[in-house]
């Protein structure tokens, strides 16, 4: 594996049965401090292609070799990402009350954490006190940003992370993962159906459909002359085919 | 800089002010029979034999002249014990092996949930009178029958909510950082359960406190000169014209007991 | 053809009523395409629920006069108001799943406010129309799919017959509301062609409803921007776009994704 890269995944392959293919052939490399899009309808097997990086998958051929301990994801639904019965501050301290040993910080280290990660997400210490059901949708998607954090990740998987958000939180967001991957150095797969999402946040992108990559590589290169006539398709569907 | 907005506190239903007012005041009185009642519920007077309601004996005497009043406080005590009694064991075993099966799945889950049927199946007196037979008559016998017969109804439940909630993402987020499955169980999913669990706790002791009376009128549960409110309605049925006092106040007692617990279960539940 | 002036919808559901919507007015041509847009609790999907006289309810308290086709639909009489519904005014929700019910093939569904509303047409013309309206919604093999059940179809097509089903009765007015929200965005631009077809050939007057303000501008003639229940802005929409005269359109038409790397 080169050692600049965070992800390399060779001739990956999924199976449903013996003939249906989830997956088929997946090859494709990440670069450490990148933000990769990957583009695709409901049921083109994103979800079980992020499941795959993250050992979620457990029958696969082929090989994925990840250089990061604790991979983290941030889910499309807000509402189901938050656990509704505990309080904002004890779901970002949950991460760190797993560390065992010498690394274990007490009550008071952890709060300052939690508050140093709240300003850093643009969110009020206040928060802390708060339980999910009273935050509103981009709060809660802020929340699960910063408890993705909270684990000491360089590697995220943002599944959809805009898309059940209102277009003016949608921009905020957008604007809170770039800020993250600058100050920290993330290397973010991000996830999405909207090209003009993935436009602003990505270096370089894949375009999905049917469990096999279409066409990948620069997010500029692809946009100005797509290959694929689905890639084609997905321009128009967001009104920028006249780029 | 406004966080979040704060539901504003909903009204309280006249459900659960009158099921807190009653099953308080059911359970002073239990609490009072330990410690006093206004004669021995074991002595007998032969000269006060199925007297009618009076200053001196308030709910009048049985048919050994014993203190009905008195016996009630006892008997609702032992009532009281054996229902909660119950329900702890129901509800401990009943959310062990529902959520373990319904957080794992697989073959654990169909194995145990088939077993769990076929004890469903029967009727809870049912099993509890085989058991019975089986190990002898007794309060603590009948507690661990009991107990056995409500654990599929909670194991149920439990399951069904921990299949539901297993799916959050938060529970994937939760693996992902690392946490381990027990803590996921007990402390992640168990209290989103509560809402659901609590209200069938309440219908649980209900049954609980009749299936108790049931067995003791049937004369497998609390052994005589004890008293409990279901082996005094067994007694009582043999005067109910005679003294119908006695059967009035007993049943009175196991129907304000359930309706207490009802009322504050639905109360609860909104 | 439809007028709404100084609309107000509260609801008593809690302890305090909660105002939804607030002196809303609009007003709406024959085959015209008004949009809607505003963000999640805007009142968007309240004031078009209450054109559609599905806001009668003990809990919701509304005020103001709704004017179709000259008749006051807000107090009109429950048994006039059914008359309009589903003959004179259509519906389609954003969620394809739950709009259609599950245990009924497609057909069924189609076909029911014809029963009610046109119950002079026999069975064999029925079912004409129903493939008729079938087709028109551009299904392929409309006869096969008047015998499914909606978890065979997916969701574009679901929300295709959702569609059908609503124009049967050739209704004056169709209310859509997110009808592409949850649809893939290849999906999307189908449906949104689809909806643009059905006005220019029909002559339906549309509703639509989005918060996708750039999903909107394509679309619809004039727009009106809603937020936390009044309304901000209405116009023409290039015209809105080019020039909006208030803050919060500016926030929203900014908040479009563009083609181009934001600045931090």
């Amino acid at each position: 594996m080169d050692t600049e890269n965070i992800l390399e995944i060779n001739s990956l392959n999924v199976y449903y049965n013996k003939k249906q293919h989830v997956l088929k052939d997946i090859s494709f490399s990440m670069k450490k401090g990148e933000i990769l899009g990957l583009v695709g309808e409901s049921g083109c097997g994103k979800t079980t292609l992020a499941k795959a990086v993250l050992g979620m998958q457990r029958h696969y051929d082929g090989s994925i070799s990840l250089d990061c301990p604790n991979p983290q994801m941030v889910f499309q639904d807000p509402y189901s990402s938050l656990n509704p019965s505990k309080k904002i501050g004890w779901i970002l301290e949950e991460p760190m009350r797993m560390k065992k040993g010498k690394g274990r910080l007490n009550h008071t280290q952890r709060q300052e954490k939690v508050e140093e990660m709240l300003e850093k997400v643009g969110l009020d210490a206040r928060i802390k006190e708060h339980y999910p059901s009273e935050l509103s949708g981009g709060q809660r998607q802020r929340i699960a940003i910063a408890a993705a954090l909270l684990c000491g990740t360089d590697f995220l998987i943002a599944d959809e992370p805009v898309s059940a958000l209102d277009v003016t939180i949608q921009s905020q967001i957008i604007r809170l993962l770039l800020k993250l991957h600058k100050e920290m150095g993330l290397s973010i797969l991000f996830i999405s159906h909207d090209l003009r999402v993935v436009y602003q946040m990505c270096d370089r992108v894949m375009i999905m459909r049917g469990g096999v990559i279409l066409e990948q590589g620069y997010v500029d290169d692809i946009y100005k002359s797509p290959q694929s006539s689905y890639t084609k398709l997905l321009l128009e569907a967001a009104n920028i085919i006249d780029f | 800089m406004q966080i979040g907005k704060k539901y504003s506190k909903k009204k309280y239903s006249a459900n659960l002010i009158i099921g807190l007012v009653i099953t308080s005041i059911m359970l002073f009185l239990i609490i009072l029979g330990f410690f006093y009642t206004p004669y021995d519920p074991t002595k007998m007077d032969s000269s006060a034999k199925l007297a009618a309601p009076s200053l001196s004996h308030l709910m009048g005497c049985d048919n050994f002249g014993r203190d009905i009043f008195s016996r009630v406080l006892k008997g609702m005590g032992n009532t009281f014990i054996i229902a909660f009694a119950t329900v702890v064991i129901g509800v401990v075993s009943g959310v062990v092996i529902g959520a373990v099966t319904g957080y794992f799945g697989g073959w654990l889950d169909e194995v145990v949930m088939r077993i769990n049927d076929v004890v469903f199946a029967f009727p809870s007196i049912l099993l509890a009178l085989v058991f019975i037979s089986l190990f002898g008559t007794g309060k603590y016998n009948v507690v661990l029958a009991l107990g056995i017969a409500f654990v599929p109804s909670f194991a149920r439940i439990v399951r069904g909510e921990f299949i539901k909630y297993r799916e959050m993402d938060y529970v994937k987020s939760a693996r992902l950082a690392g946490v381990p499955h027990m803590r996921i169980i007990f402390v992640h999913i168990l209290p989103n359960t509560m809402t659901v669990l609590l209200s069938s706790i309440m219908i649980g002791f209900n049954n609980a406190v009749l299936a108790e009376a049931g067995m003791s009128y049937l004369g497998i549960g609390v052994q005589p000169p004890d008293a409990s409110l279901g082996s005094m309605l067994s007694e009582a049925q043999g005067y109910l014209f005679s003294a119908p006092n006695y059967a009035v106040f007993t049943g009175l007692m196991i129907i304000l007991l359930v309706l207490g617990f009802s009322l504050l279960a639905d109360g609860l539940k909104n | 053809m439809l007028e709404v002036k100084n609309l107000n919808i509260e609801f008593h559901d809690h302890d305090a009523p909660e105002h939804i919507v607030r002196n809303i007015n609009m007003t709406l041509k024959y085959g015209e395409i008004l949009g809607i847009v505003g963000e999640s609790g805007s009142g968007k999907s309240m004031t078009a629920m209450a054109i559609a006289g599905l806001l009668r309810r003990h809990d919701v308290t509304t005020s103001g006069e709704i004017i179709f086709d000259k008749k006051e639909l807000l107090s009109a009489k429950r048994s006039e108001l059914r008359k309009i519904q589903g003959n004179d005014i259509g519906v389609i929700f954003q969620e394809p799943m739950t709009s259609l019910n599950p245990t009924k093939r497609i057909g069924w569904q189609v076909e029911e406010s014809l029963k009610i509303h046109k119950p002079e047409i026999g069975k064999a013309e029925r079912y004409k129309l129903v493939i008729e309206s079938l087709k028109n919604v551009e299904l392929d093999n409309p006869e096969l799919i008047y015998k499914k059940y909606p978890h065979e179809l997916s969701g574009g097509m679901r929300q295709r017959v959702m569609i059908a089903a609503a124009m049967i009765c050739a209704p004056k007015l169709l209310i859509a509301d997110e009808p592409t929200t949850a649809l893939d965005v290849t999906i999307q631009l189908q449906i949104v062609k689809l909806l643009q077809r059905l006005n220019r050939e029909q002559k339906t007057s549309i509703l639509f409803i989005s918060h996708d303000l750039s999903l909107v501008k394509s679309i619809c003639g004039r727009i009106l921007v809603m937020h936390d229940g009044e309304e901000v802005e209405e116009g023409v929409a290039d015209e809105i776009f080019n020039n909006p005269r208030q803050e919060y359109t500016r926030e929203l038409i900014n908040a479009i994704p563009k083609l181009e790397k934001p600045k931090l």
